[in-house]
């Protein structure tokens, strides 16, 4: 992984130290953050990023024993053009805050939507100094998703440019006239889809916990709130003790799976706090079924794993976001049709002249 | 003094009455084809109709800029 990181990765930007405990001309330390692959070939909503965070002293080695707090904000919501995710847009993608043992943390995660992330971090080192800084990372759009809706303009612009030139040449509406009234039927549905199925759906705020024990182990994971929504974080925490409730040490490794293709959209491995927990808080930005599991390990070999199910709420965008990419889609119609009425005049001339000849 | 007047003829009354139907007819047509199109947009890509939301589920999230949640 390291080799990994080290040929792959991108420096997107180094957080120069603000130390706040002293006044010095040179920053004392500065936040890298790099991922793999680099910013260029992710693909939002499809790669799963290996993004790594690094405290470095002025020399460029990691500082250890730093304690980060990391807050990732999603791109800001555009003006005009949605993405597909527009509950998602100007919302928190995850927060954590964790020491980092030997000056660096890593993570994945499947960024969902283009745009730029903003990493807010703010770091404490061993020494007191408390440095912030905000790296950004730019992800374009998936070049398919450009192709694709090119085409479908492409198309629009066509249907436009064919039916303006029958209006003005024979003017015949009654296909035209069948699909809207489909289209009428095919929207008077008001249900909605792709959420957790069936009636129950759960909304309550109640936090999920389940227990586990194991080797002297006992495990104790919690989501909450229990019915995790896009745009919206679901806090995670892990407690490991023995059987007499004392904390334990090691590491926690976390996992959140999406059901319906099988695959993760976050990896976490933390160490545990000195009272045994881990608590990391992230957003689940598609509404569907998702698994958390977590595989505990102690410092003295022991492991424990369980799995939490996390069905997640998903939302109908707002009717202004609607709206306004029907009136985009609408744009392409408009011109064609404008275009292929002016297309049609000639033709529709001769046709009258001809007309007129033959009676 | 005698005053003149002309009444249209049928010919021109009819050709009058041809013109306006037929200016009626495009702006229908093209409202129509508007509305139409509007619909069936709305219909594939921001209906909550289950049956249609979740059969063009993948293809809008393969849009560059049709949302879908």
């Amino acid at each position: 992984m390291r080799r990994m990181l080290t040929a792959c990765a991108v420096l997107i930007l180094l957080g120069m130290a603000t130390a706040r405990s002293q006044a010095q001309a040179e920053p004392a330390a500065r936040v890298v953050i790099e991922t793999a692959p680099a910013a260029g070939a992710i693909v939002p909503d499809e790669t799963l990023v290996t993004t790594r965070l690094r405290v470095l002293d002025a020399a460029g080695i990691p500082i250890p024993g730093a304690r980060v707090a990391l807050h990732v904000d999603t791109p800001p919501r555009a003006k005009v053009i949605t993405t597909d995710f527009p509950f998602v847009e100007d919302t928190t993608l995850l927060e954590l805050e964790t020491v980092l043992p030997e000056g660096e943390l890593s993570f994945q995660a499947v960024y969902p939507i283009r745009g730029t992330y903003t990493f807010r971090t703010r770091v404490v080192l061993p020494d007191g100094q408390t440095l912030e800084a905000s790296p950004v990372l730019s992800l374009r759009e998936n070049p398919d998703e450009v192709r694709n809706i090119l085409v479908l303009l492409g198309l629009l612009f066509a249907f436009g440019l064919f039916s303006g030139f029958v209006i003005r040449l024979t003017g015949r509406p009654g296909a035209a006239a069948a699909a809207a009234i489909v289209a009428l039927v095919l929207t008077g549905g008001t249900g909605w889809a792709h959420g957790p199925s069936g009636e129950g759906a759960p909304s309550q705020n109640e936090p999920v916990t389940v227990v586990r024990e194991a080797d002297g182990v006992r495990v104790t994971a919690t989501a909450s709130p229990d019915s995790a929504a896009v745009g919206r974080l679901t806090t995670v925490t892990v407690r490991a003790t023995t059987a007499a409730g004392r904390p334990v040490a090691g590491n926690v490794s976390l996992d959140a799976i999406h059901l319906e293709d099988n695959v993760p959209i976050y990896s976490f491995d933390l160490p545990l706090e000195a009272n045994g927990t881990a608590r990391v808080a992230l957003q689940l930005f598609d509404g569907t079924e998702h698994e958390l599991r977590f595989a505990l390990r102690t410092d003295d070999g022991r492991a424990v794993n369980l799995e939490v199910p996390l069905p997640v709420e998903g939302f109908a965008p707002p009717l202004s976001v609607k709206l306004r990419s029907l009136a985009l889609l609408m744009v392409p119609v408009v011109v064609g049709l404008a275009v292929g009425f002016r297309a049609g005049r000639p033709f529709a001339a001769r046709r009258r002249l001809s007309a007129v000849s033959v009676g | 003094m005698s005053r003149v007047t002309t009444t249209p003829n049928a010919v021109s009354r009819h050709a009058a009455g041809t013109l306006a139907w037929a200016q009626a007819s495009v702006t229908f047509q093209v409202a129509l084809v508007l509305v139409t199109a509007a619909l069936v947009l709305w219909a594939l890509f921001f209906s909550n109709y289950p049956l249609v939301h979740d059969t063009f589920h993948e293809l809008r999230h393969s849009l560059y800029f049709v949302p879908c949640h």
